[in-house]
């Protein structure tokens, strides 16, 4: 059986509350917060992991005196 | 008190003494999304509370849709990801909010100044702590911006990754005058 979304909806200048089911748009617009979020999520992720890499390099090269690439410079530079 | 809308009215020469309240829910059965319509524009400014547990259990940001716009909108956060703080860029006004457990809510307020006026455009700030059942309860602070110069008279709120609000979910709508 087929879940039926539904949402709550609040009219303020009454004050009545009524649950009503999304409609295809609505499905549609979820779908598409959804995909985006995740999208944005795992760029962020993403960054915050190749940032955290590039800063191991750079500190790995340091301690071995190295040279440090620009990219791994530039994340030790505040 | 409302933290946010000391600091934000704090710049405003006169101010009545109150928040107002405008409308509140607490739904009683999983909802996809809660809307509420018909927001008076007698106000100057709006404050948003949420108290939200998400189903499925996890953690749960809400998206705010002002007027159906779904463009023209953005915002940054700071928040934890448990190993620090980061900076966030994100597509939708939201906030850090809701549980990652079962019945746990997390908790959040949203201010939006200006909302009824008709020349700026629409901007919010919001605080919110997403509680949890580890050691790991990362609260957030959020700035929204909305390209839109008419008044705002709908709200709707979304889960993010299609999650929808759990039984005992509740958001609160207050409105400030100046006086």
């Amino acid at each position: 059986m087929t879940e039926v979304l539904t949402k709550l909806v609040v009219d303020c200048s009454t004050g009545e509350q009524t649950v009503v089911p999304l409609t295809a748009e609505e499905i549609a617009q979820r779908e598409a917060d959804a995909a985006a979020y995740a999208e944005a999520e795992a760029a962020r992720v993403a960054a915050e992991e190749a940032k955290a890499a590039l800063k191991a390099s750079a500190k790995a090269k340091l301690i071995a005196g190295q040279p440090l690439t620009a990219e791994e410079a530039e994340v030790l530079v505040i | 008190m409302p933290i946010l809308g000391i600091i934000a009215s704090s710049k405003l020469t006169a101010v009545s003494s109150a928040f107002e309240f405008i409308a509140r829910t607490e739904i009683n059965s999983t909802q996809s999304s809660i809307t509420f319509s018909s927001i008076s524009t007698s106000y100057q400014h709006l404050l948003i509370l949420g108290s939200v547990a998400p189903n499925p259990a996890n953690e749960v940001t809400t998206i705010f849709t002002w007027n159906s716009q779904t463009g023209n909108r953005s915002a940054i956060y700071i928040g934890s990801s448990g190993s620090g703080a980061f900076a966030h860029d994100a597509v939708w006004l939201v906030d850090y909010s809701g549980g990652n457990g079962s019945n746990i809510f997390g908790s959040f307020e949203h201010y939006v100044p200006s909302y009824s006026n008709t020349t700026y455009t629409k901007s919010g700030v919001s605080i919110g702590v997403v509680e949890s059942t580890s050691s790991h309860a990362p609260g957030s602070v959020g700035y929204q911006q909305l390209e839109r110069t008419g008044a705002l008279t709908s709200l709707v709120l979304t889960g993010t990754s299609s999650q929808s609000f759990a039984s005992g979910t509740s958001y609160a709508i207050y409105g400030l005058k100046n006086s």
